[in-house]
């Protein structure tokens, strides 16, 4: 009996072949829409973060105390071996990058600007997050006389500088002395990140330990990235209590505005994710209404015939999760397609890259795809489905045969 | 054996529209046999079959069908019964338009759940003895009045019920469909052995029938 009340179910679905088509259509549109902005949304956030973790924070820094409160040379940590040795030890570390940070006035003939000279060694920072990913022009390179730097794009934008242009940066060392360095241009780097894009000019790092006066040992900052994303806090402990008297801090506390972010684009995905079901139990729910008052007759006699409540129930049921079901299938196609196009291509707004890049977006916003975006809607699409019937099926219960053989 | 005694069925009651449909009906009808309910519009002929047929309850009074009271059982219990003892042939087919011909004589067989084997060789023997046997595969759609019209008594019989009742079986058809259903329902009443009620106006109904229920006002004259 079960089969045949299926296929009932499944034929009447098609008695009105156009109705049900377009309710599929309806929900395969939606959940592509849906899913494709919550991919972009969520591509967004995981680039933004993923640039900042592999350009700067790693998933754990280590700083002298004191010295992100005042960007001072003063609070950079003067003995970093130890700490180095430590981290390099750890199994759950996989890169380590030493950097020195400081605050001074880059200058070209035209053009001066606050900006950040960070002494990187390129292949730690190589191991670290793929430096030379972010590169947009030229090849970063020290040259024989290690005066090469690489410059944070809105940085050579403000300061017109390009590949093989020169710029003076003058700051005060550790001793207090002020001092310059000369430097030509050998590449422009974006990463999504502002401290980088707006104000950095990386240099090689002994000409930094030289320049800053900070020595062999010395560094403002210590960056690692562990194996595991869900180490973090681990390392993080592990480093706090070996040396306590430093500044170790995880992504998330240094970057509090990406945590905000991530958890905004959350609550956006959560409400698109809300509109779209819910557009979807309307949809089906207009469509099972209308079905069963137009089949008002056609039930009543299955009634008298002796058709159980639970029988008409099942065939309802089947005809709602069907719809859903196929919905879902096109829409997974569908979305599956989309999503594969924006993971690969993106969604490319180079037209609006000036108002983007200002914000720390990139221009070309490339998709996430899980596999969650497909059975949280699946999931979310039964229950409507389920929900939908609730009140034909209501209807169902209250008819009476005799009403309708007699109409 | 159906047995009515004092059957009272009133619509809109106690309100100004009053209609006492059903007046103190007492009435015995013996198993295998072969009756007509007839009278004039109104009087109450659908109104008795479907109390009969426990498709509607009555308002005071006992119907009793082979020893079981069916007056105050719930709508389940009046399903179960309408499944298992009686069978139903409407005045508009009413077939299920989403099953083919077989599915649909089968139907209520396969609610009450028998066998696949038991469906088919009981689909077959009916159908054969209503002359629709090339027509199994058929959509009901794709079937003249008069054929639709054995489908669905093929189907009130496939499960061997112990009464068939059957509201204006013809009065959708033409003569000679009538002629020939109706042949085909004495035929199956005399081998099957199963009690046939119908209600018609249809003078040739009424000749056909071994005994005449005339009612009138809701009134068993005859």
């Amino acid at each position: 009996m079960f089969k045949l009340v299926l296929k009932m179910a499944w034929f009447n679905l098609w008695r009105r072949s156009r109705r049900s088509a377009l309710v599929i259509l309806m929900i395969a549109g939606s959940m592509t829409a849906m899913l494709a902005i919550e991919g972009l949304y969520d591509g967004m956030v995981k680039t933004m973060r993923e640039s900042t973790i592999r350009s700067d924070s790693g998933e754990v820094s280590v700083y002298g105390e004191k010295f992100r409160l005042y960007d001072s040379l003063d609070y950079a940590m003067k003995e970093t071996r130890a700490l180095q040795k430590t981290a390099e030890e750890d199994p759950r570390v996989r890169a380590v990058a030493v950097r020195i940070a400081q605050t001074g006035l880059a200058s070209t003939a035209r053009k001066s600007s606050i900006a950040r000279l960070v002494g990187i060694d390129l292949d730690a920072e190589e191991r670290f997050g793929q430096l030379s990913e972010f590169v947009t022009e030229g090849n970063i390179t020290w040259g024989r006389r290690q005066n090469g730097c690489a410059v944070g794009k809105q940085l050579a934008k403000e300061m017109h500088l390009e590949v093989g242009h020169r710029l003076v940066f003058s700051s005060q060392n550790v001793q207090g002395d002020i001092s310059s360095v000369s430097l030509y241009v050998t590449a422009i780097v974006q990463t999504s990140n502002l401290l980088i894009d707006n104000q950095t000019i990386y240099i090689a790092l002994p000409r930094s330990r030289s320049f800053s006066g900070l020595g062999d040992a010395g560094a403002t900052q210590v960056a690692l990235r562990t194996r595991l994303p869900a180490d973090t806090e681990a390392v993080a402990a592990t480093l706090k209590a070996t040396f306590p008297a430093l500044d170790v801090e995880t992504w998330k506390q240094l970057y509090p505005v990406l945590v905000q972010m991530q958890e905004m684009m959350r609550i956006f995905n959560s409400i698109t994710f809300a509109i779209v079901m819910l557009v979807v139990l309307i949809g089906i729910f207009g469509v099972m209404l209308v079905s069963i008052l137009e089949r008002t007759r056609e039930f009543g006699i299955l009634i008298a015939l002796g058709t159980s409540q639970k029988q008409l129930r099942l065939q309802v049921t089947f005809e709602a999760l069907a719809l859903g079901i196929l919905g879902f299938a096109l829409g997974a196609l569908f979305s599956y397609g989309a999503l594969w196009y924006l993971v690969h291509y993106g969604l490319d707004l180079r037209e609006y890259a000036a108002g983007l890049e200002a914000f720390g977006y990139n221009a070309v916003i490339f998709a996430d795809i899980k596999l969650h975006y497909f059975t949280n809607t699946f999931f979310a699409i039964v229950a409507a489905a389920l929900v939908s019937v609730l009140l034909p099926l209501y209807r169902l219960k209250k008819l009476h045969p005799i009403e309708v053989i007699q109409s | 054996m159906i047995e009515l005694a004092k059957v009272n069925k009133y619509f809109f009651k106690d309100t100004a529209r009053e209609v006492h449909a059903l007046r103190d009906i007492d009435l015995v009808i013996d198993s295998g046999e072969y009756g007509v309910i007839t009278g004039p519009s109104g009087c109450g002929k659908t109104t008795l079959l479907n109390a009969i047929g426990a498709l509607d309850a009555i308002d005071s009074g006992s119907i009793r069908i082979d020893g079981t009271e069916t007056s105050g059982l719930d709508e389940t219990a009046r399903a179960k019964l309408r499944l298992e003892r009686i069978g139903f042939v409407f005045q508009a087919y009413n077939l299920v338009p989403v099953l083919n011909v077989r599915e649909n004589i089968g139907f209520i067989m396969k609610l009450r759940g028998f066998s696949p084997d038991a469906i088919e060789a009981r689909v077959a023997e009916v159908a054969k003895m209503l002359e629709i046997g090339d027509k199994l595969d058929a959509m009901p759609t794709n079937l003249s009045g008069g054929q639709q019209q054995r489908v669905a008594v093929a189907r009130a019989v496939a499960a061997k019920p112990k009464l068939i009742l059957a509201d204006e079986p013809t009065a959708n058809l033409d003569s000679k469909n009538s002629e020939h259903l109706m042949a085909m329902m004495k035929q199956l009443n005399e081998v099957e052995k199963i009690t046939i009620l119908f209600s018609s106006h249809d003078d040739y109904v009424v000749d056909q029938a071994r005994r005449i229920i005339k009612l009138v006002d809701g009134t068993v004259v005859r």
